[in-house]
């Protein structure tokens, strides 16, 4: 399989106003240094808290926003530094879809023209019938009731209205997803239902994903490779089985100890779990931003900034102990 | 079993008048809540476990309306109290947390005057008493440096510390019973650790008796002693926590339980629950989940299932009733 | 769009999906917003009222019972009567023909000058909002500077420049006249356009201003609609105070503010050429107000507060 999307060194850093009038510019460093690849057909996993700048990072693919350095290859080409009227031509193969079912769907428009939008913009149909014809086509495929095309998202509960972000995303066929928590605003049993969708149409039609998500769980269930992140840097990376059985890095081990899990009482004892709270991303710690709070730490951890390295075949852990 | 009775709910009815008709958001529930232990509720949006958590404190505002039903603490009708009763019931009996801790919050104070505020509210105590005090329950939340944080604003805090602060003044008149609504649902996974480990220690070490209301089963299963299955304003399921989870008995329990992506758990396609929860504002024939269940029979879809005993586990189900084997 | 649109409803499109046509039917913020409104009795009637007012002004020539011009030097100042319904003006004119025949300048004002200050509001507005940077801090400095002077006195100074008359009065007002809509449109344009929909259009190739008229300007259109309804009354209001000052429309065309100004000097004498006009401008500008809060309160009960 060859490589869909490759990501090298990519920043995304977001100047914030400094408190002092001559201070140096401060920074939140949403992405800090990050790359991977992405191989055709694979479902890569992205996992962290909240500000850690996953779904930054989800943008900053599809240059939604523009990298502050490195670059993004899609495709074999090198789209870091294309034009607005370049990357049109780009985004007929790369598509998203959002966390909150209900700002992600213009509210003014029938679900048609939400759908049909990137083909219209795109003008990847020529006529009208044809328009219609794959609108249909695409409510099936989704699983949506196609008598509704020219209802209103207020009609529709969060799980249809995600089928319908899904729906628009598969409008023009693209190459790759990125799916930014698609399913953490809906509840257990309609999870279950669009990850399947998901699943199902990725087969079908050979789609990349990339699936952001804080909630292991359905990273595991989902991915084939999954990446640790944390204020900004990718932590471990590795395949999924590999990850889970042996996590490397001591976040991921603290993460996976830290999920509720059915029949383990975990909390009972009181035996420490991570301490305190994620460092602020404007003034990230020094060397390894994980040492404040890791249980491992070492004097150096302080120091040194450690580098991604391979411990296994395709496992990258950045810890200094490896 | 031989448990004190703290709280008792008697077919509990909650109704919400909106635009396009009558909203039933708790249909009638009943159940107990134990001296010290940890009640879980658990049950996707819009089931009414929220509703029901605001009830037992009576603080449904219209268009909401507790329509029936006795809620019993020492005895006492909570839904009967005046306004006076109800003061001194909310802080000293029951105290609730709520999923945002930044909008339950003001954000113009210094958490520690909030706290105060609580304190001086339920007790006559001088001011350097109540910042006394408020310093000690910051210092039981495993807050570092509460004299510090004491003088600090809420969006000074992280979500985690807001979220301690607001259990901090839930519990400074001591309670017998903390209500915590989704407590962990806005933090992140090492963080909730954190505060599902603190809501275990302080139910320990101040003996009482905590109702846990979440969506997720996990979170559940981890620090719950009891559990109580929601669906559509109903009990569907009522069981000690390793009952439910071992061997659930109605067949939303288990459909819910099978369609989770759990870590340990490796299966080709996750289970589906199809269809959707059914629209309260309608009028509804027999087991308000039959459409979506995979054992509904006639039965089912005409008569309503009434709640029965197996085991030790309460189930509304007509699975388990007498006639399941002969009916249609 | 539209074309597609009408294309892809009703009988055709059921019979080719094989649905029936009920199912088609979808309920839209307009329709709601019309079901909630026609429980609003107190709308419903300002509507009808205002309905009434603007068939009146169309058809004033038929309607009223004298030209307004026309002079009854011997019958002046003269209370209520069989030949004058609301008796005449200190130039013997029909008080009535000249109220009726004055319903035209306020309606006239208030819909020419939304001409004017609406699709001015809008685009300032929602590009303010939507660059943001430098281009919303020249829009923010022009909207400020504009709005910190007194408007008579403002109004004066363009009388001065393009003479006074109706339709100096139409480029006063609408030149004012944009000012609030574009403040609410900005900051409305602000929070929409972190939306998760605006980041999907983008996604999906959108440009800019397909983003801001195909997106941003529908999702305002329900405070759009409702600022229009609150401001017609206001600009009413200006004119007839403009009028009054013997800035707005000129003798001997009839306006309610003219009226006004000329019957002070007859008040002892001739209390009703003060009071019909007048109640005839307190009518129409409390009607036009009652019909805007029921519709803020009908297109979007979250704006109560506007």
């Amino acid at each position: 399989m060859s490589n869909l999307l490759e990501i090298s060194n990519l920043k995304k850093w977001f100047p914030v106003s400094s408190r002092s009038l001559w201070g140096k510019p401060a920074y939140v460093r949403a992405v800090d240094d990050v790359s991977f690849v992405v191989k055709e057909g694979e479902t890569m996993g992205i996992v962290g808290e909240s500000g850690c700048g996953k779904s930054t990072l989800g943008r900053t693919i599809l240059k939604l926003l523009q990298p502050t350095s490195g670059s993004v290859h899609f495709d074999g080409e090198d789209i870091t530094s294309f034009s607005n009227s370049r990357m049109r031509a780009v985004r007929r193969n790369m598509q998203i879809m959002f966390q909150d079912p209900y700002a992600s769907l213009d509210p003014r428009m029938t679900i048609a023209n939400i759908i049909a939008e990137p083909m219209d913009t795109m003008k990847t149909v020529q006529n009208s019938e044809q328009r219609l014809d794959h609108i249909v086509e695409l409510l099936e495929v989704c699983g949506i009731n196609k008598a509704f095309l020219n209802r209103y998202p207020h009609e529709f509960s969060g799980g249809q209205r995600q089928r319908i972000g899904i729906a628009r995303a598969l409008s023009v066929m693209p190459k790759l997803i990125v799916c930014d928590e698609p399913v953490s605003a809906l509840d257990v049993s309609i999870q279950s239902q669009i990850i399947n969708l998901l699943v199902d149409l990725q087969r079908r039609f050979n789609l990349t994903l990339v699936f952001i998500s804080h909630d292991l769980g359905v990273v595991e269930y989902i991915s084939d490779r999954v990446g640790v992140m944390y204020l900004g840097k990718i932590v471990e990376i590795a395949s999924k089985r590999e990850l889970f059985a042996h996590p490397t890095h001591p976040y991921t081990k603290a993460l996976l100890l830290s999920i509720p899990e059915i029949g383990s009482r975990k909390f009972e004892d009181e035996t420490p779990i991570l301490e305190g709270d994620i460092p602020s991303p404007i003034n990230p710690p020094s060397g390894c931003p994980f040492h404040t709070r890791c249980p491992e730490v070492m004097p150096d951890c302080s120091q040194i900034v450690p580098e991604l390295k391979e411990v296994g075949e395709g496992h990258l852990v950045s810890c200094i102990r490896h | 079993m031989a448990q004190e009775v703290l709280i008792q709910v008697k077919d509990l009815l909650t109704q919400f008048r909106l635009d396009d008709g009558l909203l039933t958001a708790v249909n009638g529930i009943s159940f107990e809540i134990h001296k010290g232990e940890t009640l879980g509720i658990v049950g996707e949006s819009g089931c009414g476990k929220s509703v029901t958590a605001l009830s037992l404190l009576n603080l449904i505002e219209p268009p909401g309306k507790v329509a029936g039903g006795e809620i019993l603490c020492d005895g006492v009708n909570v839904l009967k109290m005046n306004k006076r009763e109800l003061r001194s019931f909310r802080g000293n009996q029951i105290a609730m947390v709520f999923q945002e801790p930044m909008t339950s919050l003001n954000p113009v104070f210094t958490v520690g005057n909030q706290i105060d505020e609580v304190i001086r509210i339920h007790n006559r105590v001088s001011s350097h008493e109540a910042r006394e005090r408020t310093i000690e329950l910051l210092r039981l939340v495993n807050i570092p440096l509460p004299e510090q944080r004491y003088g600090e604003y809420p969006h000074q805090l992280s979500g985690g510390m807001r979220q301690r602060v607001m259990i901090a003044m839930a519990l400074a008149c001591n309670p017998k019973l903390l209500i915590c609504d989704e407590p962990t649902t806005a933090l992140d996974v090492t963080v909730q650790a954190q505060v599902l480990k603190l809501i275990n220690k302080l139910k320990r070490q101040m003996d009482m008796a905590i109702m846990l209301i979440t969506h997720d089963l996990a979170v559940i299963s981890s620090i719950a002693d009891r559990v109580i299955i929601m669906y559509a304003g109903q009990i569907v399921e009522e069981a000690i926590e390793r009952e439910i989870f071992t061997n659930p008995l109605h067949p939303y329990t288990e459909a819910l339980l099978k369609s989770i992506p759990s870590l340990s758990k490796n299966t080709e396609e996750l289970y589906m629950i199809k269809g959707m929860v059914p629209n309260l504002l309608q009028r509804h024939e027999g087991c308000l989940f039959a459409p979506r269940c995979e054992y509904a029979r006639e039965i089912c879809r005409s008569v309503e299932p009434s709640s029965c005993l197996v085991g030790n586990t309460k189930v509304l189900c007509h699975k388990y009733m007498d006639d399941w084997e002969v009916a249609p | 769009m539209s074309i597609f649109n009408r294309r892809s409803q009703g009988k055709d499109l059921a019979e080719r999906l094989g649905a029936r046509e009920d199912e088609l039917r979808a309920s839209t913020l307009y329709r709601d917003a019309w079901i909630r409104l026609k429980k609003n009795k107190l709308a419903l009637f300002a509507f009808a009222a205002i309905v009434v007012i603007v068939i009146i002004a169309i058809f004033a020539p038929l309607i009223a019972p004298y030209a307004p011009e026309t002079q009854d030097l011997k019958n002046r100042n003269q209370g209520p009567s069989d030949a004058h319904l609301l008796g005449t003006d200190s130039l013997g004119r029909d008080l009535l023909s000249r109220i009726i025949h004055g319903s035209r300048v306020s309606l006239m004002v208030g819909i020419i000058t939304e001409c004017i200050a609406v699709p001015l509001g809008v685009l300032l507005g929602s590009i303010a909002g939507y660059y943001g940077g430098k281009i919303d801090a020249v829009i923010s400095r022009i909207i400020e500077t504009l709005s910190s002077f007194p408007f008579i006195l403002f109004a004066m100074v363009l009388m001065y420049v393009f003479g006074t008359g109706l339709v100096a009065v139409f480029v006063a007002l609408g030149i004012i006249g944009w000012i609030g809509l574009a403040r609410l449109i900005r900051g409305q344009v602000i929070q929409l356009k972190e939306r998760e929909f605006v980041e999907a259009a983008r996604a999906a190739g959108a440009s800019d201003l397909t983003i801001i008229f195909k997106h941003l300007i529908p999702n305002c259109l329900s405070t759009i609609i409702v600022v229009i309804t609150l401001d017609i009354p206001d600009d009413i209001v200006y004119e007839a105070t403009l009028s009054f000052i013997g800035l707005g429309v000129q003798p001997p065309m009839p306006s309610w503010g003219s009226m006004l100004a000329e019957s002070m000097k007859y008040m002892r004498d001739n209390p009703g050429y003060a009071i019909y006009p007048g109640l005839a401008l307190m009518f129409l500008v409390l009607m036009f107000n009652t019909l805007g809060d029921g519709l803020r309160d009908a297109l979007d009960p979250k704006l109560k507060n506007l």
